[in-house]
């Protein structure tokens, strides 16, 4: 993994806007429509060539193919997994819900917004997608499509790092209930198992791996169990984490660690200091942080109590993903050198709090302020860079 | 302040039990008992007598009265012609309010009994809080003239300073009655129009004392791009020159978190107070009181704290036709106001380990 030892590089969460045609068909692939697989390929070829050349447009160090292909960065996997099939949901089941708390607290805000995000969840869920059989891959022709349009899209750019992203064996487990195998450690090992072929596909091809890890954080019900039962879930999604990259290289993966992607209060976030110390111990070195919105902006002080081991990467985000404020240069070259003068501008890259179209339907941030904000990441990195190294 | 589960119009008097007059009272007590709950020490109306400026100058001036806008006022940003897909999906246009006052007579105070009124009811509503810790909003002359259309006056500069001339008594009354005025001043575009502005302001408030009066800055109070804002060093000497003694600045989101490096090379004058944004009126994600304090305590230690106001970069309320998914709602307004008055209790925390300061809140709009 490329470090800023010159310059501040930057990157950011992984999904960016798609563009309108591909978008449409992804829609419809996921609406269960048919769409044409030549046609689709051809679209999704061109897509990830003309978002890698917006990102270095923008001045972006470390780029991806924006997971324009799928249709949300976590539910994509069941369309590649066997062994995944709708049951009725038994109490105890863990069924991927997500603050039920804060949705008692805020009614009027999620009852006011019109997008299906805020709706999901008000009625009990009666049907959950189970493993109800062996997980094996069933389409892996579409990781390695992925990979060969990313590796072509860079092939002749000049490009600092590219990464990929790929969902975390703990939000699998934690969205579908365990059916089939005859102990939860073994449902672990299973998808751990078929998780490690995607990861060690997209370190193969010479990509920095980002596994995205809803279940370090929201993901694991912070605001209805126990901090103490939250941290243990945390700590047994780190484990499963650790198992699936066992013997993959920590310098060329990273994960990406966020509180939800929406703009909504987010008043019961947990703070990073509560499970940093759980979340060093996943073996990638990378670690992308929310640090721009309002929530979290505070929490550069909490790296001054930690002591980072040796090879971990921080990434803070430095520009909301959920405004569509443009954030100015300066303003993100203070939030960099906030983060620079605690953890040393070797051990950071300035990112996105997280993604800007994390669901094929779902943009807070209209596509060219998704594009304007990226500009202002890498100008703000460049202020930076001046002060740190050339003031 | 936004209005709890009616964000698109005035609460409609269907109780005929209860008069008008009543139902304004109740409403300003209860936006009273909410702002000393969350733990403001600075409190308004809420705006509720009026809603919005349409309202305000309907009631309150003669010469107006409300007529289809004609034409789409010349927009003075370049916000919407850079991001016309942002503008599009934030707006509808359905929703977007097609009557404007118009100016077709003479301009002339007409509000002595409404301003007393609101006046009395606001005071009625705290009666524990000195009066100087109480604001009412009042628009400035230029956002007058610019949203209002002249029919009457054959010269801008004559409406420009009848507005202004008209606007003098309703000023003066609320500092007369020792409370404190907040008045709006927009960025439209150029610091000359904002010059123009800040001038008939000064107009407006040549009998006032200048520390009866703060002065609260807009670039639009939407989560919209924002990037032909100006940075607050780029108008600052403007500002300072005009006479209200407090100074309302955005200082929340990342248009303008930066800006308030410029007073590591300005210094306020001393007569001069800081209202700071330090929360976003834009986003229904709630400040950390931490992250509050962080943005108060840094500032503070260059202004120094006794000169800051923690205060919202802009009002709740919506601007007229906003969709609703860009909207703060009542419920999350009054968390993030909860968490303007706790992170400025930890600033004060934290600044008083090396000397003695109060920190209060306020909240504009």
């Amino acid at each position: 993994m490329k470090r800023s030892t010159q310059e501040i590089l930057t990157t950011h969460s992984g999904s960016l806007p798609r563009p309108p045609k591909l978008r449409a068909l992804v829609h419809d692939l996921a609406a269960g429509e048919r769409v044409d697989p030549a046609v689709f390929d051809a679209e999704a070829r061109a897509a990830v060539s003309e978002i890698v050349a917006h990102q270095l447009a923008a001045g972006v160090h470390v780029v991806n193919d924006g997971e324009v292909s799928k249709h949300s960065f976590s539910g994509y996997i069941e369309d590649r997994l066997t062994g995944f099939e709708t049951r009725e949901a038994k109490p105890g089941d863990s069924i991927g819900d997500r603050g039920v708390r804060e949705r008692e607290q805020f009614a009027e805000f999620y009852g006011k917004r019109p997008d299906a995000f805020y709706a999901k969840d008000r009625a009990p869920v009666r049907m959950v997608s189970c493993c109800v059989g062996p997980i094996e891959w069933r389409n892996f022709d579409a990781v390695e499509r992925d990979i060969d349009n990313l590796a072509a899209a860079i092939a002749d750019r000049d490009v600092e790092d590219a990464f990929m992203s790929a969902i975390s064996p703990g939000d699998t487990l934690r969205k579908h209930p365990n059916r089939y195998y005859v102990s939860e450690v073994e449902y672990m090992q299973a998808v751990g198992d078929a998780m490690r072929r995607e990861y060690a596909a997209i370190i193969d091809a010479g990509f920095i791996l980002q596994i995205d890890c809803p279940d370090l954080t929201t993901g694991a019900h912070p605001d209805h169990f126990s901090k103490d039962a939250f941290l243990a879930e945390i700590t047994a999604n780190v484990e499963a984490l650790n198992y699936a990259t066992r013997d993959l290289p920590p310098d060329r993966m990273r994960i990406h660690v966020c509180w939800g992607s929406m703009e909504r209060p987010h008043s019961l976030d947990p703070e990073i200091s509560d499970l940093v110390d759980i979340l060093l111990k996943a073996r990638p070195d990378g670690m992308t942080i929310v640090a721009a919105n309002g929530r979290h902006a505070f929490e550069w002080q909490s790296w001054k109590h930690v002591d980072l081991p040796p090879g971990k990467v921080v990434i803070p985000g430095v520009i909301d993903s959920t405004t569509n404020i443009i954030e100015t240069p300066q303003v993100v070259a203070r939030r960099i050198l906030r983060f620079a003068e605690v953890l040393g501008p070797e051990n950071l890259i300035a990112g996105v709090d997280c993604g800007f179209q994390t669901s094929v339907d779902r943009d807070q941030v209209t596509p060219n302020i998704a594009w304007a904000k990226l500009r202002a990441l890498s100008d703000g990195a460049r202020l930076a860079t001046r002060e740190l190294w050339h003031a | 302040l936004a209005r709890p589960d009616a964000p698109d119009a005035p609460p409609t008097n269907n109780d005929t039990s209860v008069s008008e007059t009543d139902l304004l009272r109740n409403q300003v007590l209860d936006v009273v008992a909410s702002q000393l709950d969350a733990g403001l020490a600075l409190i308004s109306d809420g705006d509720r007598p009026t809603d919005g400026m349409t309202g305000w100058v309907l009631d309150r001036l003669a010469g107006f009265e409300l007529r289809p806008a004609e034409a789409t006022p010349v927009a003075a940003r370049r916000e919407p012609w850079d991001f016309p897909e942002f503008f599009a999906r934030a707006y509808s246009a359905r929703d977007v309010q097609t009557l404007l006052p118009v100016c077709t007579g003479a301009v002339a105070w007409a509000g002595s009994d409404l301003v007393a009124r609101d006046i009395a009811n606001l005071v009625d509503a705290a009666p524990g809080t000195d009066a100087a810790d109480l604001f009412l909003a009042a628009p400035g002359p230029g956002s007058i003239t610019r949203a209002c259309a002249n029919l009457h006056y054959e010269d801008v500069e004559d409406y420009e300073k009848a507005v202004a001339h008209a606007l003098a008594p309703a000023y003066a009354a609320v500092v007369d009655a020792g409370l404190t005025l907040q008045v709006g001043v927009e960025w439209a575009g150029s610091r000359r129009r904002l010059a123009r502005d800040l001038e008939l302001l000064d107009e407006a408030l040549r009998n006032v004392p200048g520390d009866g009066v703060r002065l609260a800055v807009s670039y639009g109070n939407v989560e919209g791009p924002h990037h032909d804002d100006p940075a607050l060093g780029d108008i600052l000497d403007l500002l300072l020159r005009a006479k209200p003694c407090g100074l309302c600045v955005v200082g929340a989101n990342g248009r303008h978190e930066a800006d308030a490096e410029i007073w590591d090379e300005v210094s306020l004058p001393d007569d001069k107070v800081l209202v700071q944004g330090v929360i976003d009126s834009t986003t229904n994600i709630v400040e950390h009181p931490a992250t509050v304090s962080d943005r108060l305590v840094r500032l503070a230690r260059t202004v120094g704290a006794e000169s800051i106001i923690a205060g919202v970069d802009g009002a709740f309320a919506p601007a007229p036709g906003l969709q609703r998914e860009f909207r703060v709602t009542a419920d999350v307004m009054w968390a993030k106001l909860a968490a303007l008055a706790r992170g400025a209790e930890l600033a004060g925390e934290e600044l008083s380990r090396g000397t003695r300061v109060a920190t209060r809140t306020g909240v504009s709009g």
